[in-house]
């Protein structure tokens, strides 16, 4: 089975920035699980377009401030 | 432990202990020379009381947190039971081909059954402790 794809995320660092979000809180926004937002914040997930625009959204940032790609 | 993962414990636990209880019969039932219809009655019952506790329990996990209950399975809870389905479908279809085998090679109707019953209950633990595992990454 191939490995995670080389995605960094910044998902730690922003919900900390906005007010210490907790995992739970940003899974309510999303209309996701907190073991999927763990999940996702540890790499061990990749989400969709959609949800990763959503988890932007939240931040209110752009997508490429929360997901970057690592060679 | 999320909503979905206590709901594939229960599958896991109850398929385990019913159906285990069930074929461990069976084959000493068979060992000691009693024929395979002195089982049918169990089975039934195991199918039934199969079913009562797995509603029973997910009843009770559901009422404990509704909110979950209600909510759809995310992105990544549909992917992980649709792996954990493929996988649980090469069992089945597996216990299916041998089941078939045994018909073509004069098994009788009730030892077909049984084999299909092991096949169905072997690939729903398979699909249960896929599931757990994936669920469990990460989370």
């Amino acid at each position: 089975m191939a490995g995670p794809p080389p995605i960094r995320n910044a998902i730690r660092r922003l919900r900390f920035e906005h007010g210490e979000m907790t995992q739970a809180e940003l899974a309510e926004r999303i209309g996701m699980t907190r073991q999927t937002v763990a999940a996702i914040e540890q790499g061990k997930y990749s989400p969709s377009l959609e949800a990763a625009f959503r988890i932007a959204h939240v931040f209110a940032a752009p997508l490429e401030a929360v997901f970057q790609w690592e060679e | 432990m999320s909503f979905r993962e206590k709901l594939d414990w229960i599958a896991l636990v109850s398929t385990l202990a019913i159906w285990g209880f069930y074929f461990l019969r069976l084959t000493s039932g068979h060992a000691a020379g009693i024929p395979a219809e002195a089982f049918t009655g169990l089975m039934v019952r195991c199918l039934v009381l199969s079913v009562i506790v797995q509603v029973t329990l997910v009843s009770i996990v559901a009422a404990r947190s509704p909110k979950e209950a209600d909510a759809p399975a995310d992105e990544r809870e549909r992917m992980i039971e649709l792996t954990s389905i493929e996988t649980a479908f090469y069992v089945l279809a597996g216990g299916v081909i041998v089941a078939a085998l045994g018909a073509a090679f004069g098994a009788d109707v009730l030892q077909v059954v049984n084999a299909i019953l092991a096949a169905l209950v072997m690939a729903e633990v398979v699909r249960a402790v896929r599931q757990i595992l994936q669920l469990r990454q990460a989370s």
